[in-house]
């Protein structure tokens, strides 16, 4: 077995037993708690629990990718919302067109094309009549796009700080040519109101289970493509770029080739998340995609531990998790505590969740075995 | 020129800028502090080694910095109405000045300051103020290629370009 780079924690040397497990957990247990208890019993998960849990794990797919650029391969994109709402706007625009005669105004063109008095579907929404069309849209439009972003800034060697600003620059202008009119997206209102998918109610309770699901599924692949990445060697040149981007060029490789390949993986998985989210939660507008989300989607890979990857998932669910219960009981602290958070984060655990368990582990091991721990030190001074 | 309009509250924020950017020049190039400012920028190891308080100053540049922001918010209530979101239209354009001026170059920041902001209110008219911003960011985009650092980028055998 190779080396490990970094020290490794219990929950990361068991990783493939814990996938298996949470897989089991996500993909029967909770599912099945959905379906066969009585409503009233304790046991009985809400179909309104289990669809926010969806939504949690769409960010979770998200911040997987999010976590490979910025854990891994050290670029920071405060941009990953474009990449995310991309793809929400490709599943929605679908959407949007099968609700067909259903809508408001009973026409054929989605409602807010009527009341913009738009008389004929624009030319770029045509192709979304088709799901397969729609979801390769999804996937392809954030990657298309990143490649062409992150060739002109990687070519150019931005990186660190510029990188940044500039993808913080893109989300604040893709929030601003979203939110506009006449580019016939929906405006500050964005997509909603969606009735069927793939012919399925998205009402019924039956439809949001196998979207959950499905998202699970997509989870757990979104999980083993970034595993499959990081330990192959490409993954050691990434890794290798955020440690020393100079020695690694002058090593004889070409940094900005891999940064590209991993930001363009990123951007589609970020464009995965969007597919999945608008469905299960039925709305998507420009607000989910500007500066302020983007940031967000930086601080739940922080929280959860950069460099992990289980990390980002329980970053991901973890702070919408506390999100949505504090936002339930304490509408008004949830700000305060989404800033404490990121300050306790950055002061006392700059490893985040993973971190605090690596600690942990190491704690122990030191405990129960202090002489293999000595004999370890010792074999590497040898 | 005819149809030129200067009210006194705006040559007021022309002039107190000056003395900011006056101020600022002397603090970060006349002065020691300034001195060790700049050294800890160029090379952190390097400055810690001589005995300078590379953390002490990171403090004072940031709180500094923040009292120069304080000072922007203070003129932008001359011009403008005031909320809470007031800082949010500025960062990006803020940002992009830097960048587009490179890093730790006053002058840099002067001219990219001028040419962003002039160039954004004399696109705003024909394109309108979204497509101004986007054209801009296009511009600064593309402005990069053909220089990654900026305007006036520090020189010295940087492998870091």
């Amino acid at each position: 077995m190779e080396e490990p780079l970094t020290p490794q924690s219990k929950v990361e040397r068991n990783e493939g037993t814990i996938f298996w497990v949470v897989g089991f957990v996500l993909l029967f247990v909770l599912p099945v708690l959905n379906v066969l208890p009585a409503e009233d019993s304790w046991l009985h998960l809400s179909d309104f629990a289990l669809n926010r849990f969806g939504k949690f794990l769409a960010f979770a797919i998200l911040a997987l990718g999010l976590d490979l650029i910025w854990g891994y391969a050290g670029i920071l994109s405060l941009g990953q919302g474009v990449f995310f709402g991309l793809g929400a706007y490709c599943m929605g625009m679908h959407l949007m067109l099968t609700i067909g005669s259903e809508s408001v105004y009973g026409s054929a063109l989605p409602d807010f094309m009527v009341w913009n008095q738009v008389t004929g579907l624009p030319f770029f929404w045509k192709p979304f009549y088709s799901f397969t069309a729609a979801v390769f849209a999804g996937l392809l439009v954030p990657a298309a796009f990143a490649l062409l972003f992150g060739f002109l800034a990687f070519r150019s060697r931005i990186r660190g700080v510029y990188f940044a600003i500039i993808t913080q620059a893109l989300a604040l202008m893709a929030w601003l040519v979203f939110n506009r009119n006449e580019t016939n997206l929906g405006g500050t209102n964005g997509l909603t109101d969606f009735k069927t998918i793939l012919g399925f109610r998205l009402s019924e309770p039956g439809t949001q289970l196998a979207l959950y699901v499905i998202t699970v599924l997509c989870l757990g692949g979104a999980y083993l493509l970034c595993r499959w990445i990081i330990v192959s060697r490409a993954g050691r040149v990434l890794i290798a770029i955020r440690d020393s981007e100079q020695r690694v060029l002058f090593s004889g490789y070409s940094p900005a080739n891999y940064k590209l390949f991993v930001f363009v993986v990123s951007a589609a998985l970020a464009g995965l998340a969007g597919i999945l989210y608008v469905p299960q939660v039925g709305i998507i507008t420009p607000a989910q995609m500007g500066v302020l989300p983007s940031l967000e989607m930086v601080i739940w890979v922080a929280v959860g531990g950069r460099a992990t990857l289980v990390g980002a998932i329980v970053g991901a669910v973890g702070v919408n998790l506390g999100r949505s219960l504090l936002t339930n009981h304490f509408p008004e602290l949830w700000p305060f505590f989404l800033g404490g958070l990121f300050v306790a984060v950055v002061l006392l655990f700059p490893d985040g969740v993973m971190g605090i368990t690596r600690k942990l582990s190491e704690k122990v091991a030191n405990r129960t075995a202090p002489l293999r721990k000595t004999s370890a030190v010792e074999e590497e001074q040898v | 020129m005819v149809g030129v309009f200067l009210p006194f509250n705006r040559l007021f924020i022309i002039g107190l800028s000056i003395l900011c950017v006056t101020g600022i020049y002397g603090l970060l190039f006349r002065s020691s502090v300034g001195l060790r400012v700049r050294a800890v920028m160029q090379n952190r190891n390097m400055s810690a080694c001589l005995g300078i308080p590379t953390r002490k100053v990171d403090a004072y540049t940031f709180a500094f910095g923040s009292g120069l922001a304080g000072i922007a918010g203070w003129a932008l209530t001359l011009v403008g109405n005031v909320e809470p979101g007031l800082g949010q239209n500025y960062i990006v354009d803020s940002f992009m000045v830097v960048v587009t001026g490179g890093v730790g170059k006053l002058a840099g920041t002067i001219i990219a300051s001028l040419g962003i902001g002039g160039l954004n209110k004399l696109m705003e008219p024909s394109l309108g103020a979204v497509y101004g911003k986007v054209l801009i960011l296009v511009l600064v985009i593309l402005f990069l290629q053909w220089r990654p650092s900026g305007l006036f980028a520090v020189k010295g055998r940087h492998a870091e370009g």
